[in-house]
C-alpha cells in the first residue's frame, strides 16, 4: 500500500517531486452542461490546459493534485491524456464539496422518493434509519468514494474508468453544515479509513465542526489536509497553529487569488506572512502550497494565475521573506509525499463492507 | 401560425391528435449522473421506451409531452431517436422542478436570468443545439414555495410572456401563490396547465382554477392502490373527478395524462403505470362514469390543441 495512485497508473511515493495541492482542471459547478452561455471547447481546453502543466513541469513542478471532485467538471480520460503528454502525474480526487457548489440533489435527499420493491428491499435499509433507503446516508457516500478510491473513478459519459482517485474531498459551506454535508464528511472518513487515503477538507469557517465530524468516525488528524486556510474571510495564524501541533496539514492554497470580486481574495504578502509565521514557529513539516488555479472555467472564467504561480512567484516571495531552502523543499515535496503515501488501512471490515455493499446495487425495473 | 416544437421541429396544432400533457421517459433528480448505482442500462431503457411509445401510438396516441426539466434526466440524442422511429411527437420541455432539483450551476440565478434561459430554449434552442424545447415545466417541492422556486415561476412566466409558450407548473400544494404570481406578472391564465391535480384532490379547487380559466390535468392516470405513493388512488376515482368537471361545464378546462415513468434513475422502481394505460383503461373508465365521447375528445385532443402550441400574433408578440 505505498504506492500513489495517479492517472497514469500507481508510482512511487518519491516520484512525486514537487506537487502543488490543490488545483483544478476543468472546473464547473454541476448542471454547467445546460447553461447556454458555458462554452466548453475540449480541444481549445486540452491546448490550454497543456500548455499551462508544461509551465509548470519547466519550473520544475512534477506532480498536480487535482480536487475538484466528482462533481465538478473532472474529466478523467483527458486529465490522463494531458498527464502522459505533458509528463506531471496528476493525482485525482473524489468527494463533493459543499452543498451549495457541489453535492447535487441526487445525493442529499435522504430516502427521498424511493420505494423499493421486491423481496430483498430490507437489504437496502439501513438498520434503525427511518429512511426507506440508504441514498442520502454516510454510508452510501462512503461507498461511492470507496468505489472510486478501490476500483475506479466514474468517468463523464456512464463508464467506470480504470484510475483511481488518491484522496477525498469534502467540504461545508461558510455559515453552516448541512444534513448532506456532514454525511459526505463522515462518508469521506469512512472511505479513508478503509482505504488509507487522506481526506481534504475545505470551508475553513467551518473547520472545528468539521474536524469533529471527521475525527469522531475514527480518521486521525495525521490524515486530514485542512485546506482555504488562506480564505481572505478566515485568516486565524492561531488555529492554523493549534491544528498544526495536533498534527493535521495547513493548506495555503489560494495563492494568486489576489483580487476582488473572489470573496476569498487576499494579497500574496499577507499570505506571505502566514507561512513565514508558520515556518518560524517550527510547523513547515505540516504546510502544503498551492494555487487553486482554474486550467478552463466550464461556465465561470479560469483564473488569470496558472498552475506555475506558485514556482514562479510565491515561492521567490517567500524565500525574499527569509524562509529557507530547506523549508520550502519540506513544503513543497516532502509534505505532500507524507500526505499523499496511503497508510495501512484502520477500518480493516473494508472486504466484508464490500460484500455488505452488493446488497446496497438498486435493481432497476426495465433497466 | 400557432404551432408546436417538438424534438424534430415544428408541428402544426391540427397534426398533435390525442396528447399525453405529462409523462417521462428518463427521470432523476439532478446529479444521478455521478452515481454509477443510477445509470440505466441504456438500450434496454430505449427498448422500454419504443415499446410504451408504440403501445400509445397503437392505440391512437399522437403526442408525448416530455416534462422532465434541465437537468433531470431530458435526454435530447435519446428522445430524438425515440421520436424519429416511433413517429410519436414527442415535446421536450424546459424548465425546472423544485429548488433542491435545479442544480449548482444555475442557483445563483434570478428571475430573469431564468426568464433568459427558458426563451432561448424556446426560441434558439436547449443547450447549443437548435433543438428547441416546446413547453415551459415548472414547478415546486412539498412545503411551500422557496426564494428559488419563486424565481423560477417568475422566470417561467416571462418567457411564457416572450414567447407564447404554454405553461405547465407542478405543484399544486401551492396553486393560490401561482395564481398571484400569474397574475402580478400578468400572465394570461389561459396559457397555464395546473398539473398534479389528482394528488391533492379539491374539486371546489379545480372549478375555481378552471373558472379563472386555466386548464387542470388529472396526470396521475394508472397510479392506483398498488402503489404506496401518498397519492396513489383508484382511477374510478379520478374519472369521477372528470366527471363532475365536465358536468359542471368545465370540460374544456381539463387534460389527462400518465405521469408515467420508463427508467427511474437511481430511486429504485420505475413508475409502474405507462402512457398506453392512458387510452387503454382509463378511457372506458371515463365512459364508464358517464363522460360522453366528444368530452373525452375535448380531453384528450381539443384542449391540449388549443392551450400547448406556441402562440404569437400578427405583431410577433404573445397573443
Amino acid at each position: 500500500m505505498s504506492e500513489i495512485a495517479t492517472l497514469t497508473g500507481m508510482i512511487a511515493p518519491e516520484a512525486l517531486g514537487i506537487v502543488a495541492f490543490h488545483e483544478a482542471l476543468l472546473f464547473g459547478r454541476p448542471g454547467w452542461q445546460h447553461a447556454p452561455d458555458a462554452v466548453f471547447d475540449r480541444a481549445e481546453a486540452f491546448e490550454r490546459i497543456l500548455g499551462e502543466l508544461a509551465a509548470f513541469r519547466k519550473l520544475g513542478g512534477r506532480t498536480i493534485v487535482e480536487t475538484s471532485g466528482i462533481a465538478m467538471g473532472r474529466n478523467v480520460p483527458m486529465y490522463r491524456r494531458l498527464s502522459e503528454l505533458s509528463g506531471v502525474n496528476i493525482v485525482s480526487t473524489t468527494g463533493f464539496v459543499s452543498q451549495e457548489r457541489s453535492i447535487p440533489a441526487h445525493f442529499c435527499l435522504i430516502g427521498y422518493f424511493y420505494r423499493g420493491h421486491g423481496p430483498f428491499q430490507w437489504k437496502r435499509a439501513i438498520p434503525g434509519s427511518p429512511a426507506p433507503s440508504h441514498v442520502g446516508t454516510k454510508e452510501y457516500m462512503m461507498f461511492l468514494f470507496y468505489n472510486e478510491l478501490t476500483e475506479g473513478m466514474a468517468g463523464p459519459a456512464m463508464i467506470r474508468t480504470t484510475s483511481k482517485a488518491a484522496l477525498v474531498r469534502c467540504g461545508s459551506g461558510d455559515a453552516e453544515i448541512t444534513i448532506a454535508e456532514q454525511q459526505a464528511i463522515r462518508g469521506a472518513a469512512m472511505a479513508a479509513r478503509k482505504t488509507g487515503v487522506p481526506v481534504f477538507s475545505d470551508g475553513v469557517s467551518q473547520v472545528e465542526r468539521q474536524f469533529e465530524l471527521l475525527t469522531a468516525e475514527g480518521l486521525p488528524p495525521g490524515r486530514i489536509v485542512i485546506g482555504h486556510c488562506d480564505d481572505g474571510r478566515a485568516v486565524d495564524v492561531s488555529r492554523d497553529m493549534k491544528y498544526a501541533a495536533i498534527g493535521a496539514w495547513i493548506g495555503y492554497d489560494h495563492i494568486g487569488w489576489e483580487t476582488r470580486p473572489a470573496p476569498h481574495a487576499m494579497p500574496d504578502g499577507q499570505r506571505a506572512e502566514l507561512v513565514k509565521k508558520m515556518v518560524d514557529a517550527g510547523h513547515a513539516d505540516r504546510v502544503v502550497l498551492s494555487c487553486s488555479a482554474i486550467g478552463y472555467g466550464l461556465g465561470m472564467p479560469a483564473t488569470r494565475h496558472g498552475y506555475s504561480h506558485l514556482l514562479e512567484s510565491f515561492v521567490p516571495r517567500l524565500a525574499k521573506a527569509g524562509v529557507g531552502e530547506r523549508a520550502l523543499h519540506t513544503m513543497l515535496v516532502e509534505n505532500p509525499r507524507r500526505i499523499l503515501t496511503p497508510v495501512e488501512p484502520t477500518d480493516k471490515d473494508a472486504d466484508r463492507l464490500h460484500e455488505f455493499a452488493q446488497g446496497f446495487r438498486l435493481p432497476m425495473k426495465g433497466s | 401560425m400557432p404551432h408546436l416544437n417538438t424534438l424534430l421541429g415544428t408541428l402544426h396544432p391540427e397534426e398533435m391528435g390525442m396528447v399525453a400533457v405529462r409523462e417521462h421517459i428518463l427521470w432523476g433528480s439532478s446529479g444521478w449522473e455521478f452515481d454509477p448505482r443510477a445509470w440505466p442500462r441504456i438500450a434496454k431503457v430505449f427498448e422500454k421506451s419504443f415499446n410504451e411509445l408504440l403501445d400509445f401510438k397503437l392505440l391512437g396516441g399522437q403526442t408525448f409531452v416530455e416534462c422532465s426539466g434541465i437537468g433531470a434526466g431530458r435526454d435530447l440524442d435519446f428522445l430524438v431517436k425515440l421520436t424519429a422511429v416511433t413517429g410519436v411527437h414527442v415535446v421536450a420541455s424546459t424548465g425546472f422542478w423544485s429548488d433542491a432539483h435545479t442544480p449548482a450551476h444555475f442557483r445563483r440565478y434570478g428571475a430573469d436570468d431564468f426568464a433568459r434561459l427558458f426563451t432561448h430554449e424556446l426560441t434558439v434552442g436547449i443547450g447549443h443545439t437548435r433543438i428547441k424545447a416546446g413547453v415551459i415545466s415548472v414547478g415546486n417541492g412539498a412545503g411551500g414555495m422557496s426564494e428559488l422556486e419563486t424565481a423560477i415561476y417568475r422566470g417561467a412566466v416571462r418567457a411564457a410572456k416572450a414567447t407564447g409558450a404554454a405553461l405547465i407548473t407542478h405543484g399544486i400544494d401551492t396553486a393560490r401563490r401561482q395564481i398571484k404570481i400569474f397574475q402580478e406578472e400578468l400572465l394570461a391564465l389561459p396559457r397555464v396547465v395546473f398539473g398534479d391535480c389528482d394528488r391533492i384532490i379539491d374539486l371546489e379547487r379545480d372549478r375555481w382554477l378552471a373558472g379563472l380559466g386555466a386548464c387542470v390535468a388529472y396526470d396521475n392516470v394508472g397510479l392506483e392502490a398498488w402503489s404506496d405513493l401518498p397519492y396513489a388512488m383508484p382511477d374510478q376515482w379520478r374519472a369521477e373527478l372528470v366527471a363532475q368537471m365536465v358536468a359542471s361545464g368545465h370540460g374544456e378546462s381539463v387534460m389527462l395524462s400518465a405521469g408515467s415513468k420508463v427508467a427511474n434513475l437511481g430511486r429504485g422502481g420505475a413508475h409502474l403505470s405507462n402512457v398506453g394505460n392512458l387510452l387503454r383503461y382509463f378511457v372506458p373508465e371515463l365512459e364508464k362514469a358517464g363522460v360522453a365521447q366528444e368530452a373525452i375528445r375535448a380531453i384528450l385532443v381539443g384542449n391540449p390543441k388549443r392551450v400547448l402550441p406556441i402562440q404569437r400574433d400578427s405583431a410577433g408578440g404573445a397573443a
